[in-house]
Order: C-alpha cells, then sequence, then structure tokens
C-alpha cells in the first residue's frame, strides 16, 4: 500500500529525489502497530504535480501547511494523501466557533473513580509523530486557538500550566484547511498565519478532473466523461463571472451524481439532485439548469454512458 | 447597469456559456412563445461568437440597420448562422443532435413565435425540415436560397459574409430610398450607456435638506476655540494689504459663494470650513477645496439648479414608487438578513464560573480537584456599538442611474435603521475645484429616510478627498465598530488635477491610474485606522478592475434589481460576522 502512494507520485511526475527523500523518512521513521488504523488508505488521490511538490519540500523541511481555496478543490483530499504518502497516522481536527483548548490539548477526565487526563489530538500527534489535520482553521476564535503558537512555531512545543512541558516528535506536522472566498471570509489571525507554508489551491483543471473521474468510473464512456468535464467546467466559468454562486460549483455533487447515474438513475435526476438542488435560489437553479442541458441530455440509457 | 429581466439574463447567460466569453455584448437572443429565454437558440448565438470572427460579420448587420425591412434580413442570416454554429459544435456537445431536433419540431409545429415576414417563416420551415432528415416541397426559389444560405462547418466568416451580401444584392436589394437613424436600436437599452457615457460638463443641481449637522461638527473639531480664530486672525491679516493675497481670498470668498449659490448654504461656518480645508486638502489634494451643506437654501432663492433638483427628487420617488413591491421586499429581505446576522453571530457565550447553572457531569471536579467552577454562566457577548455610513456618488457619470441608486441608497439606509443600527446618509461631486460633501440623513434622524431621495448627480468626483473627508467625519465619533459603505462607479475624474496643478491642467489629470491610485490609498488609509470600507459598484463592466483596485475584495456587483437585497446582505452579513 504504502508502494501505492509512491508510484502513483511517480505516474504524476513528481521528481524522483523527491519521492527518495519521502520513502526514506517513511523508513526511517516506525509506526506502532496499534496506530496503524490510523495511517490514511485513501479512497480518492490529489491530482496536481506543481502542488504535490510544494508540499512535500514544505514538509520534509519540517514545515507547517496551510492549505486555502474555494470548496471542493481537494484540500482534505491532499491532506490525507500526504499522510498516506509520508506513513504517519492522522488526526483530524474540525474548528469551529467553540474549539478551544480542551477540544485540542485536552482535558481531566473522570474515569475509574481516578481522575485521568483526556489527551487531545493536537497532543496525540505531538507524542506520536502524527499529521495533524486542523480542519477550517479560520472558523475559530483567534483567541481560543492561540494555545497552538508555540507548538506551530520553532519552538514545537507544548507548555500548558498543570502538564509537563512536551516537544513535539520530529516527524509531527500540522496541515491546516480553509476556505477563502470573497467579499470577508472570516481572517485568519496573522500570528497564525505566519506559522505556516501557505498553498492556494486551484479548483481543479480539466485534465486533472479527467484522471479523477477516469480512475472512479473506470467504466465511464469518453464521451461522457468529455461532457461532463466540460460541464464543470462551464459551471465554474459562470461562477468566476458572478453569474452564480459557488454553491452548485460542487465537485463532489458531481461524482456523487455519477454515481448514482452508475446505479440506474436517469441522468436528469442525478444531475438535479447532486448539482442544481445544491442552490436555493430559483433564478439560479434555472442558470445551472441550462448549463446541464447544454451538456447532457435529459434521459440517456445507461448503456449510452457507462461501458457495462 | 441596467435592470435585466430573469429571462434576459438567462438568455445572456446560456450566449456567454456558447461563447466561453462572459464579455460578449450580443445584439441578439432568442426567446420562445411564452417569452421564455430558448435554450438552444441562446446557444447557437452565442456559438456564432465563438467561432466566427463576429467582428467581421458585424459589418452585414450594420450594413442592414437602416432599412426598414431589418428584421427580414436578420432573419435570414440567422437562418444560415444556425446551420454553420450546429455544424461547428456538435462533435464538442452531442447534447445538440436531440436540442436541435427538438427545436426543428417546434417549428415545423408551429410552436415558435411567427416571424413579422412570411418569407422567412417558409425558409426556415423548410430549413429546420431538412435538418430532421425530411424532404419536404419547396419552391424552387426557396431551395435555390437554401443552398446559398446553409453554411457549412468548412466556411471562413469571411465567406459567410460575402455569400449573405450575394443573397441581398441579387434577389433582396436593401431600400436606397430612406435611411433609418442609425442611432436607434430597439433591443438592449445597455448598448446605449456605452456611447452616451460622455460626462455631463458641469451640470449642478443640488440637493436639498434641513437638518444641521452642526451638532456633530463641534464634536469633531478637536480645539473648536483655536481654530477658527486662527485662521480668522490670518483673514483678517491678509485683508489689510492690497496684495495679490488680497485678490485671490477675494475670489475665493466669491467661489464660495457661487458654490453656496448652487448646491446649498453650507453647514459650516467658513473658519470651520477652512479649518478642515488646512488638515484634509494636502498631498494630491493641495489648493482644493471642501463645501459641506445639507441642501438647504436661503429662502428666496429660486434658481433653475434648484428647481431641477425638486424634479430629480419627483423622478426618484417616482421611480421607487413604481417599484413599489420590489422594493419592499428588498428592505424586508435585507433586514432580515442583518437581523439574522447579528442574533446568530452574537449569540451569548457561556463559561465556566463559580455560579450559575449547574453542570451535573462537573460535580466530580469540586470533589475531586477541588475546582469550583462546576457552574455555567452566560454572557451576551458585548460586540460594542456599530455604525453605518453610506456615501453615494453624485457625479455627472452616473446621470443615467439616478433613480436607481436613490432606490439602493434608500432601501439599504431604511433596511440598517430597522435593525437599530445608526445610518448617516451622503453624497459627493466635485465642482471648480470645491469637493461637496450632501449630508441627506444623520445618524439620529429616523424619519429622514425620505431625504435620500434628494440625490442628484452631476459634476465630477474626486473620490479621494471625498473619502478621506468623510472618513475623517467617521473617525471623530465614538461607535466601535464603524462602517463605510460607497455606492460608486469606480471612475474618479476631477479636472483640477493632482497638487493643484493649476498652471498645466493637463499634467497629472485626475483621472484612470492616477485617480483610481488615490483613491486606493485613501481606502487604505480608512482601514487600517479601523473602518470597514465596502463598495457597492455601480458602473459599467469594463470598469470593474479599477474599482477592484480601489476597494480590493469588499466589492459587489448589482447585475439585476431583484438581487440587489441578497447580494448587498452577503456583504453585510460577512462584514457583520468579521466584528
Amino acid at each position: 500500500m504504502s508502494d501505492d502512494m509512491l508510484n502513483f507520485l511517480r505516474e504524476e511526475g513528481i521528481r524522483e529525489s523527491l519521492i527518495r527523500e519521502v520513502a526514506s523518512f517513511r523508513n526511517a521513521n516506525g509506526v506502532s502497530p496499534d496506530l496503524d488504523y490510523r495511517i490514511p488508505r485513501p479512497r480518492f488521490l490529489y491530482y496536481g504535480a506543481e502542488i504535490w511538490e510544494q508540499a512535500i519540500t514544505a514538509l520534509l523541511c519540517g514545515e507547517n501547511l496551510l492549505l486555502v481555496s474555494p470548496k471542493a478543490t481537494g484540500k482534505n483530499v491532499l491532506a490525507e494523501n500526504l499522510a498516506a504518502a509520508f506513513g504517519r497516522p492522522s488526526w483530524d481536527i474540525s474548528f469551529h466557533i467553540n474549539t478551544d483548548s480542551s477540544s485540542l490539548i485536552g482535558t481531566d477526565t473522570f474515569e475509574n473513580g481516578r481522575v485521568v487526563q483526556r489527551h487531545g489530538p493536537i497532543y496525540e500527534c505531538a507524542v506520536h509523530g502524527g499529521f495533524g489535520v486542523l480542519d477550517e482553521i479560520n472558523m475559530a476564535k483567534n483567541e481560543s486557538i492561540a494555545i497552538l503558537h508555540a507548538t506551530l512555531d520553532f519552538r514545537r512545543i507544548i507548555d500548558i500550566p498543570g502538564y509537563s512541558k512536551i516537544t513535539l516528535s520530529s516527524q509531527t506536522r500540522f496541515i491546516a484547511t480553509m476556505n477563502y472566498g470573497y467579499a470577508g471570509t472570516r481572517e485568519l489571525n496573522e500570528a497564525l498565519a505566519s506559522r505556516f507554508m501557505v498553498i492556494r489551491m486551484p479548483t481543479i483543471s480539466s485534465a486533472n478532473l479527467r484522471k479523477l473521474l477516469k480512475r472512479e468510473f473506470p467504466n465511464l464512456r469518453e464521451k461522457y466523461m468529455e461532457q461532463f468535464t466540460g460541464l464543470f467546467q462551464d459551471l465554474q466559468k459562470k461562477c468566476e463571472n458572478s453569474e452564480i454562486s459557488s454553491k452548485s460549483l460542487d465537485l463532489r455533487g458531481l461524482i456523487s451524481a455519477i454515481h448514482l447515474m452508475e446505479k440506474g438513475l436517469p441522468a436528469g435526476a442525478a444531475l438535479e439532485i447532486g448539482i442544481t438542488n445544491k442552490s436555493f435560489d430559483d433564478f439560479e437553479r434555472d442558470l445551472v439548469e441550462d448549463v446541464i442541458r447544454l451538456r447532457i441530455p435529459q434521459s440517456p440509457r445507461r448503456e449510452e454512458i457507462f461501458t457495462d | 447597469m441596467v435592470i435585466h429581466s430573469q429571462q434576459k439574463q438567462r438568455a445572456l447567460n446560456i450566449i456567454w456559456n456558447a461563447a466561453a466569453d462572459y464579455t460578449v455584448k450580443s445584439e441578439f437572443e432568442g426567446y420562445d412563445a411564452e417569452g421564455r429565454a430558448d435554450l438552444y437558440w441562446n446557444y447557437i448565438i452565442g456559438a456564432i461568437h465563438r467561432h466566427c470572427d463576429f467582428a467581421r460579420l458585424q459589418s452585414y448587420f450594420d450594413r442592414v440597420r437602416p432599412d426598414p425591412n431589418r428584421p427580414f434580413y436578420e432573419g435570414l442570416a440567422w437562418i444560415g448562422l444556425e446551420n454553420y454554429a450546429f455544424a461547428k459544435s456538435r462533435d464538442e456537445r452531442p447534447v445538440l443532435e436531440s436540442l436541435r431536433q427538438a427545436y426543428a419540431e417546434s417549428v415545423l409545429a408551429g410552436r415558435r413565435p411567427e416571424a413579422f415576414y412570411y418569407l422567412i417563416d417558409e425558409i426556415s420551415k423548410a430549413h429546420f425540415a431538412r435538418a430532421l432528415g425530411q424532404n419536404p416541397p419547396v419552391r424552387d426559389q426557396v431551395a435555390a436560397l437554401l443552398e446559398m444560405l446553409e453554411f457549412d462547418a468548412a466556411a471562413t466568416t469571411e465567406e459567410i459574409v460575402l455569400r449573405l451580401n450575394q443573397v441581398v444584392d441579387q434577389h433582396f436589394p436593401l431600400a436606397q430610398d430612406r435611411k433609418k437613424s442609425p442611432l436607434f436600436h430597439i433591443d438592449l437599452p445597455f448598448r446605449f450607456n456605452l456611447p452616451l457615457k460622455k460626462k455631463h460638463p458641469g451640470g449642478l443641481q443640488n440637493p436639498f435638506l434641513d437638518i444641521s449637522l452642526l451638532n456633530v461638527f463641534n464634536t469633531a473639531a478637536s480645539t473648536p476655540g483655536e481654530e477658527p480664530a486662527e485662521t480668522d486672525k490670518k483673514a483678517k491679516h491678509s485683508r489689510k494689504s492690497l496684495s495679490w493675497e488680497a485678490i485671490k481670498e477675494q475670489q475665493e470668498s466669491k467661489a464660495r459663494e457661487t458654490i453656496q449659490a448652487r448646491y446649498g448654504l453650507s453647514m459650516l461656518s467658513e473658519a470651520q470650513t477652512r479649518a478642515l480645508e488646512q488638515q484634509l486638502c494636502t498631498g494630491n489634494h493641495k489648493d482644493c477645496r471642501l463645501h459641506f451643506t445639507r441642501g438647504e437654501f436661503a429662502a428666496q432663492t429660486e434658481s433653475d439648479h434648484r428647481k431641477a433638483v425638486l424634479k430629480q427628487r419627483e423622478k426618484n420617488r417616482q421611480h421607487f414608487k413604481e417599484n413599489l413591491a420590489r422594493n419592499h421586499n428588498s428592505i424586508l429581505k435585507l433586514t432580515n438578513i442583518i437581523k439574522n446576522t447579528l442574533l446568530i453571530h452574537f449569540e451569548p457565550s457561556t463559561y465556566r464560573s463559580e455560579s450559575g447553572q449547574l453542570v451535573s457531569g462537573r460535580v466530580w471536579r469540586n470533589l475531586h480537584l477541588n475546582d469550583n467552577r462546576v457552574f455555567l454562566k452566560s454572557t451576551r457577548d458585548d460586540i460594542g456599538s456599530l455604525s453605518v455610513d453610506l456615501l453615494l456618488d453624485a457625479s455627472g457619470s452616473q446621470i443615467d442611474r439616478q433613480e436607481m441608486l436613490a432606490s439602493q441608497g434608500y432601501i439599504i439606509a431604511e433596511s440598517l435603521q430597522r435593525c437599530q443600527i445608526p445610518v448617516r446618509v451622503f453624497s459627493f461631486c466635485t465642482n471648480s475645484n470645491f469637493t461637496v460633501i450632501n449630508l441627506f440623513r444623520n445618524y439620529d434622524e429616523t424619519s429622514k429616510n425620505d431625504a435620500v431621495f434628494n440625490y442628484r448627480a452631476s459634476g465630477c468626483n474626486r473620490d479621494g478627498l471625498a473619502i478621506r473627508t468623510v472618513l475623517h467625519l467617521i473617525e471623530k465619533t465614538h461607535y466601535d465598530h464603524r462602517i463605510l459603505i460607497v455606492l460608486s462607479d469606480g471612475k474618479p475624474v476631477d479636472p483640477h488635477g493632482i497638487g493643484g496643478n493649476r498652471t498645466d491642467p493637463d499634467l497629472n489629470f485626475y483621472a484612470d491610474t492616477a485617480g483610481v491610485n488615490d483613491a486606493a490609498l485613501e481606502v487604505r488609509r480608512g482601514r487600517l485606522n479601523g473602518i470597514s470600507i465596502l463598495c457597492v459598484f455601480t458602473g459599467l463592466d469594463e470598469d470593474i478592475p479599477a474599482a477592484q483596485k480601489i476597494y480590493g475584495n469588499d466589492l459587489v456587483f448589482i447585475k439585476s434589481a431583484e438581487k440587489f437585497a441578497d447580494i448587498v446582505g452577503v456583504l453585510l452579513k460577512n462584514e457583520l460576522r468579521n466584528i
């Protein structure tokens, strides 16, 4: 499995020297067997050689990453893929408005008549050399996550009152993700942002989308693959030109819709519930419908779309 | 901005999608018998934009434009162009086969709106019958025409134009006698705005209000005692000598009087105004002047300008009334969006405390850890006080959108007020070297929203100075969070130039890059001082990049009036969430 990821990276055209370094990172650092379940076996692969190289290089240099982009661009896919490629166990931490030190570092709890420490995911990553995925890091209040400042910079420590100071394991890395749209998305504290290498991820290109669809649906006919890719590009262009919001520009929705088509649902209905209905505005739905109808007929037979 | 109906917007979206270019300005659109945008036909129009050199093709349309039977010539061309567009696009979009089939069937079944010309109907039906693979009986002449018109995929734009002209010359020569005015266009008003966007030079109209701003200024002037006295002294001193200085002074006073006669009495004394000018008219705005007014006039003033203001006020109100339902809906929607944001994001927060509501799951902490904070206390987040200032661009470039801007200003002011957020509404324009700041309603004037309809556009706009001035006024207030919303088209223009270069006005013209950069600088300064600055863009598509340069990401464009509340709502919601 581990070699699968490295082979995939080779196929994507990542520099051989980088792949060798990743391999030596893996070999040098083991994982205890009871944490083996935390090493991801990714369902989706991230396509995009340039982004891969940037991310791998940063992580090899001991930096933390911040992935910034609109939704459905593969931030979590990439984070998971990176943990798999480096062979490290990963912890997923979803940030929200009530995130605070107890959900991150840990807190006391009462178990079997004794007070024990319940370690939070950041603590676990630190101790076991894991990759922490800090999802939607900008959603937490800046004051609450100031606690991470010492963890994320050159100090690499967790020093909380009442507990002993721990230094992060050398394999620990943090990969944060953040949506950044337009007209005032919640800002990330500058001091925190400075502790990451920031990668702006592009929306998926046509070529990469084709690869993704091909891998996910090996039985999809070429003709329809072109049309689905084209459909996504059309929606993207419309969104860039501010004619529709990004609600219907949803890669997850598209992939799910194709799954439904594979199961036998008519294309029109599948795309309606996967893409069109993601927008809650009547007029916007009309526009999205138009785009879909200019690519996909209402009710093609299943054999027209899939080879089996 | 033109108010597009939904179907028109749909049609344009289909055309842009097909053309793969969202800057295309199409003269043509397709609708079905119920007035709904037609999917197939609009796709064809867009495809022609993509696959043809439309500028060349335009020469044909321009040629036939003056003719009284122009729709005939256009209909003829589009039959052939449909063939071409379909041939070019079918490989890329296999779904077009079925769409074309459906379209052809509807033509033959007579479900399409009838063309004005019977011949076009006949040719069209014959063409689409052939498209369906049928072989209907047609008159020889029609068959011959179709041979010439049905362009195939290999044709170039030149060939197409050549062939079209041939058809016209051989079979349907243009009317040579009468020439229709080439300026008139039955269709899209937004095309009109392009040639007509000349600035209306020095058109001076006056907003009109009746409350004194003196209160605000009295708190604003930090040392009210000193500054005016000093400037008074200086003024006295210079009048003593019969020098160039004295003459300049007199000219200055005269200029101020003229401006007051045009725009309304100054709300401040001359000394106060000069003090502000000393403070604000520096750097790029050296030698500029300011005028603050509420649009009040001395009782005996009966000028053409005042009449024009009153006339525009009526127009503004009329326009608002005409779309009353939509406007009221917008107000309700926007009010709700703001209220919801304030409610959801400023929910009470809870924290552990030594008193309050007991959390049973934490009692063990008290027993074993001597932790007394086993209670939950809730406090309302104190977001602090919030104020919003609205600044309307009242320069001549907005002259075609006055009613719309007045409505928009009113909707925003009314919505904010219903949420009990203090609102102040200004407009600005520039005339001679005076930048006129007109106050419509102040924070506490909750029943004076109607005054926003006094908005009238004229003159130029020195955006940088106006923004600097308004920011100065905002900084003097005591609200914790302050937002400035500018309704503008992002085109600073002031012939007065930069650095008061009156000797050579062509140098350092305050426009284009220089103007945009200056305005952008002021906006950045304001933001660094903690004032949020947002823009509701009201201009033409081609000016969007300049506006983005000035206002950055906090900018929205309103493409249709129906969406106004939603879009502005999103802008405000995001801004409020960041507080």
